[in-house]
């Protein structure tokens, strides 16, 4: 039996955690819990089980990247021939590569000299190495974009997201100079500017060149040059598998055949 | 670079993004009350940061937008 004294004790404890527990009603706790946003999958043409590139989006975005994002990223891995039938026929390319100027050597008298560049030549980097980059660019050096849409969760649908999710920085947080927000990049706070700007580049096949088409193109372009594969895995991905999977069945049903008689053996015990 | 109250809109290329976000703004009011109850809480307060509302608003447009967008873009 609870004296009258326990029971006023209960109910202000009551009460009290009652009016405490308040600051777990729904409207003032937030769902995230991360430093940063994730990029939800964008409805690409090419991430499908039989899906290919779409190779024009490829060749758009080579320009963007050349024309754009080339002044501080490199695309190391990239060679001049591997565009070869991607983005441009390889008349194109024997002309592009030429027009840069790329150090070759030693010769015959042990220096360094320049030539015009050639099929079997990487794309141009911007900077010599990655102290130059980082003197550059405040520190921060622009990473190599070869790899980017396999060295990321969420590939191309991150890069997209990142390019185009510039925003203001929400209240209270403290942004650091030089710093630009962007709420899929993790931390908030990212060096490169806003790099797109609507009419930015034109494409020679009359696209507009709004900042969601150039992110989608350029996307796409990065994609192609982590995964150079890609067309031609799903193609024998689908062929192998097809085979494999006949091959299966026909295996399958020839072991359960030959099987049955042993798995419908009867044994009876006879003393 | 906002100018798109041209005669002819072949001179700079109006993106529909900003636009589509916009409209998306008006499913997500729940989100948008928190955040701004956020902003005046820490207005109050005088620290803290709204960042986790801000990526719930975010995150409800996202939503919204993405199924879309590439409607827009060929």
């Amino acid at each position: 039996m609870l004296g009258s004294r326990q029971a006023l004790h209960r109910v202000a404890l009551g009460s009290a955690s009652a009016a405490s527990l308040a600051f777990l009603s729904t409207t003032l706790l937030s769902k995230s819990s991360d430093d940063h946003i994730p990029s939800l999958g964008y409805t690409w043409t090419h991430t499908g089980f039989l899906d290919a590139f779409d190779a024009k989006a490829v060749r758009r975005g080579y320009q963007v990247y050349k024309e754009v994002c080339a002044t501080c990223h490199s695309l190391e891995k990239i060679h001049f021939r591997e565009l070869q039938g991607v983005t441009h026929s390889s008349k194109e390319l024997i002309e592009m590569a030429s027009e840069i100027d790329v150090v070759d050597g030693p010769n015959d008298e042990g220096e360094m000299f320049e030539r015009p560049g050639k099929l079997s030549d990487p794309l141009p980097k911007p900077y010599a190495n990655e102290e130059a980059g980082r003197a550059a660019n405040g520190g921060a050096l622009p990473p190599d974009l070869s790899l980017m849409a396999k060295a990321r969760h969420g590939g191309v649908d991150y890069i997209f997201a990142l390019l185009t999710g510039y925003c203001e920085a929400p209240a209270g947080k403290v942004m650091l100079p030089g710093l630009y927000y962007n709420p899929y990049f993790a931390g908030g706070a990212i060096a490169m500017p806003p790099p797109l700007q609507d009419g930015q580049v034109t494409y020679p096949d009359g696209t507009e060149a709004t900042t969601s088409q150039m992110a989608r193109d350029v996307s796409v372009f990065l994609n192609w040059a982590a995964e150079p594969e890609h067309d031609e895995r799903k193609l024998q991905g689908f062929k192998y598998l097809t085979v494999l999977g006949l091959t299966l069945a026909v295996t399958g049903y020839y072991k359960r055949f030959r099987w049955s008689t042993l798995k419908t053996r009867k044994i009876s015990y006879v003393n | 670079m906002e100018d798109d109250d041209d005669d002819d809109d072949d001179d700079e290329p109006v993106d529909v993004l900003p636009k589509l976000r916009e409209e998306c703004m008006s499913g997500c009011k729940k989100e948008i009350d928190n955040y701004k109850a956020c902003e005046e809480r820490i207005a109050e307060k005088g620290h803290g940061d709204c960042e986790s509302w801000y990526f719930d608003q975010l995150a409800c447009v996202d939503k919204c937008v993405v199924p879309k967008l590439f409607e827009y873009t060929k």
